[in-house]
């Protein structure tokens, strides 16, 4: 098909400074733009007890400024450019990226390489103070205050047991937050943020040869961490064993169900069948899902299921579903069971298949617009699976993938590996 | 070695060259206008059918009409139902859907630009003949009131739609959301939605705008083949009076606050707003230049302030809304219960800062070069580029004015900040918070606000 044809694989450039920093290049002149983007190997599953939330802290402090580069500056600048820039923790990795006119590139660069080189010369008391209070008002206002906000946090400390370094939510804890301490931040820094624990992508409209060299110039001169930490082990003593419940009463318009089911690791080539199966399922307003609940039988005003990949362990496919008003929420949790073990026992249509390898090609046609999002997943491919060129067989995998293997993919949604954690209202509507 | 890193800081590369797309235009004989935007390297299309009418046409009886009618377009027409159409959009690896905004109703889609002909076969389908099926307004009305419940349980919705509510008069379309109110939701039936519908097709110029990868010439042609060819063009009616603002608060001496309990919240929402200008009235520019320093920029002052200095919240923002009315100007931010009365004395004080103490030359220079300088990464893809035409075309204005809008917004001066922050504080002001009463109230009162508390519904219930 025509979609198909327009995607050739990005030519992707992948090597190493000399201190183990892994810079990948990709030349993509469709807009003149450059996405600047670093993973570094350390998550909120590398936390100790006692400290729980302090990678996500740290990736705060690493813009409140280093020796070269003042309070704030960091975002201010790129914004004056023009720019948008983020980063974001999560349980495997933390991840900085920046999007700029392209022939701001260079600076970029300089000030990544800024913050990893001298980020302790710029660390005071009042930084940390600050953006610990910060932090913990996102807690507040992305958690803590919102209809049914922590849910999430529930799901994971039911799918990993506790001890387990994906058992603790991101954003941590108010009593591990007010603990960290500046020894912590200079801990952490001098244990984690190294070259030899990073992969830098950078995508967009340059003259590689130069931006290589820059990277070079810049990075060159930081020293390896020779004693980098290993991260934790993930693996999981026993499968969940049955079905697991918890119910909460808490501040809700409605009833709402979420679910959670263990799902194989990132590096499993079972994936691509599970992001099938979870497509024809709740993808859109055709998904199966959607069909049964929301329209025909009216037990839902949402619904929705999708893929949360994890580098070990297990991954999750979680789930929602917000009770319609006056509908029965038993039958609810029901008929959306029913509706996976269906999918499990008989497997998709024909029909569904091409739906699905439709929807498929043009997601992946989006992406290829979005130099950030081509970048973030080179980094996330190079840093979890050591290997950047699987950007450039997503599509195939996925349109590969037959009926039969989203029948046995679905196997997850078995009782046995089900989460199911209700919400419900202090007061019945 | 520091000293060496300062000295290797590297200033800009060649500069490379930005040019929005060019529209090609053309107007079939029936009079439906289409603007197509070639983009290169693009093979995922966008498109909007858009349709003189929207949220700001309504009367508070009508309120949500036009928002449901947009849900239903996509519920099928004369020749799919509502999954078979769901199901030919998806073989074409498109998505399809349709929303109101205060001045138009959107049918939207993205198509890889070979199935563009296909596609517009689907969309002539269900702006022409939508089937409005008796079952799914019932099942769509059901939606909209347990999401407007649901918007309700979020302390951030309720704090702007309760300030929203305070700026424009009882009945002006800009003070509701334009989804509709329980009551006038509830009072929608199919008759209703088919007399709108009828409407769309009768009132002001509907137009098609596509960008993509695409040859303007073949997109014309394939327009002219479609049903999309029998939609015509008719006089527009006059405006309705959306933004009339709310009249003004007796007298006092204390700012008045509107505390909404929520029993629990760890946190308060805050909001502030005054009735903002229109999009199309004189110093557009000069407006948007003030928002960024006063509250748009992550280095702006209510941020740099509240966030970065404070430790007060996780972030706080402002800026005008810009329409063809008067839409607002808000403040939103969410803090800590405890620091409720001063971080709302704060962000009070950056919010009217300009007056007292004039934007600096770094500030201008940051908001110019931001404005100016995103346009490369706010127009990659085609979905933005056509919803930039789209919202130019619904106030009326020209597609040049993207080419002035860089001169412009270079020709801001402190002058022209000022006079908008003059204009901005000669409008009432109008503050909501949203948190617990019990913590919140006290610390109000002493620092001076004159507080109202407005019980927690759910409570009284």
């Amino acid at each position: 098909m025509a979609a198909q044809a327009a995607l050739a694989p990005l030519p992707i450039r992948d090597g190493r400074l000399s201190n183990g920093l892994r810079l990948i290049t990709v030349v993509d002149r469709t807009a003149p733009i450059v996405a600047v983007n670093i993973w570094y190997h350390v998550g909120s599953k590398d936390e100790r007890p006692g400290r729980t939330g302090f990678a996500h802290l740290f990736e705060h402090l690493m813009f409140q400024g280093s020796a070269n580069v003042t309070k704030a500056e960091h975002l201010s600048l790129i914004e004056s450019l023009g720019g948008n820039a983020n980063a974001t923790t999560w349980l495997d990795r933390t991840n900085y990226f920046a999007t700029v006119p392209a022939e701001w590139v260079e600076l970029i660069v300089w000030m990544e390489a800024d913050r990893l080189a001298t980020m302790l010369e710029g660390l005071d008391q009042e930084k940390l103070d600050n953006q610990r209070d910060v932090v913990k008002n996102e807690k507040r206002s992305s958690y803590d205050n919102q209809p049914y906000g922590n849910a999430y946090i529930e799901l994971f400390e039911l799918a990993y047991p506790a001890g387990h370094p994906y058992h603790h939510p991101t954003i941590g804890s108010m009593d591990d937050l007010d603990a960290a301490s500046l020894e912590d931040v200079r801990e952490f820094f001098a244990s984690w943020y190294a070259p030899n624990n990073a992969v830098m992508t950078i995508v967009g409209d340059i003259d590689e040869e130069a931006v290589r060299a820059a990277v070079e110039r810049h990075f060159g001169g930081i020293p390896v961490n020779p004693s980098l930490p290993s991260h934790p082990d993930l693996q999981l003593a026993a499968p969940l064993g049955g079905e697991v419940r918890r119910e909460v009463v808490d501040r809700v318009p409605d009833p709402r169900v979420h679910f959670a089911f263990r799902a194989p690791v990132i590096s499993s080539p079972e994936l691509d069948a599970l992001s099938v199966a979870t497509l024809i399922l709740a993808s859109g307003r055709g998904s199966r899902l959607y069909r049964r609940l929301v329209r025909e039988e009216q037990l839902a005003q949402d619904v929705s299921l999708s893929l949360l990949p994890f580098a070990g362990g297990a991954s999750l496919a979680v789930g929602a579903a917000t009770l319609r008003p006056g509908a029965d929420p038993e039958r609810l949790e029901r008929t959306f069971v029913k509706e996976l073990d269906r999918l499990a026992a008989e497997g998709p249509t024909e029909t569904e298949m091409r739906r699905a390898r439709a929807i498929a090609e043009s997601e992946a046609l989006a992406e290829r617009t979005d130099v950030e999002e081509i970048a973030d997943t080179i980094g996330m491919y190079a840093t979890l699976l050591d290997d950047p060129e699987q950007v450039n067989r997503d599509l195939a995998a996925t349109l590969a993938v037959t009926a039969e293997q989203v029948r046995a993919a679905a196997a997850i949604f078995a009782a046995q590996n089900r989460i199911v954690l209700w919400y419900r209202p202090e007061r019945e509507r | 070695m520091s000293d060496a890193r300062a000295a290797m800081r590297p200033g800009p590369g060649a500069p490379r060259s930005y040019a929005f797309p060019r529209a090609a235009e053309h107007r079939t004989a029936n009079g439906l206008r289409i603007l197509a935007l070639s983009m290169p390297g693009r093979p995922l299309a966008a498109l909007q059918l858009l349709f003189h009418g929207g949220a700001a046409a309504e009367s508070p009886a009508e309120s949500g009409l036009t928002a449901l009618l947009a849900k239903l377009l996509t519920e099928g027409g004369d020749r799919h139902d509502a999954d078979g159409l769901v199901e030919a959009a998806e073989l074409l690896g498109a998505s399809i859907g349709a929303e109101a905004g205060w001045e138009r109703v959107a049918i939207g889609a993205e198509v890889p630009v070979a199935r563009i002909a296909p596609l517009l076969d689907l969309v002539a389908e269900i702006a022409l003949s939508p089937r409005l099926p008796e079952r799914e307004v019932e099942r769509l009305k059901a939606l909209r009131l347990a999401a407007i419940e649901q918007a309700h349980a979020s302390p951030r919705t309720r704090a702007t739609e309760a300030l929203l509510a305070s700026i424009y008069a009882d009945g002006a379309a800009y003070g509701r959301p334009p989804g509709g109110t329980p009551e006038s939701v509830a009072a929608i039936d199919r008759d209703a939605l088919l007399l709108r519908h009828a409407r769309l097709l009768v009132e002001g110029e509907p137009l098609l705008v596509v960008a993509g990868e695409l040859r303007p010439d073949e997109l014309f042609a394939a327009v002219e083949a479609s049903p999309l060819a029998t939609l015509r063009a008719h006089p527009a009616p006059p405006p309705a009076g959306a933004d009339r603002p709310a009249p003004p608060p007796a007298p006092g001496n204390a700012p008045r606050v509107a505390l909404h309990d929520r029993p629990g919240s760890v946190q308060s929402e805050l909001r502030i707003g005054r009735l903002g200008r229109s999009r199309l009235a004189p110093g557009f520019h000069a407006a948007l230049v003030h928002g960024e320093i006063v509250g748009g920029l992550f280095g702006s002052r209510l941020n740099r302030v509240l966030r970065e200095e404070r430790g007060y919240t996780y972030g706080a923002g402002a800026g005008f809304d810009f329409r063809r009315g008067r839409g607002p100007f808000t403040m939103r931010t969410a803090v800590e219960s405890s620091v409720t009365a001063p971080a709302l004395a704060e962000a009070r004080r950056q919010l009217s800062s300009p007056l007292t103490d004039p934007v600096t030359a770094e500030e201008l220079d940051a908001a110019r070069d931001y404005l100016r300088g995103t346009f490369p990464l706010r127009f990659g893809a085609a979905p933005p580029v056509v919803a930039t035409v789209a919202g130019l075309t619904a106030v009326g204005l020209p597609l040049s004015d993207l080419d002035e809008y860089r001169e412009a917004v270079a020709a801001v001066d402190a002058a022209a900040v000022r006079r908008v922050a003059e204009e901005l504080e000669s409008e009432s002001e109008r503050i909501v918070v949203v948190g617990d009463a019990s913590i919140a109230a006290g610390p109000l009162r002493d620092e001076g606000f004159d507080v109202e508390v407005i019980p927690d519904a759910a409570a009284t219930a």
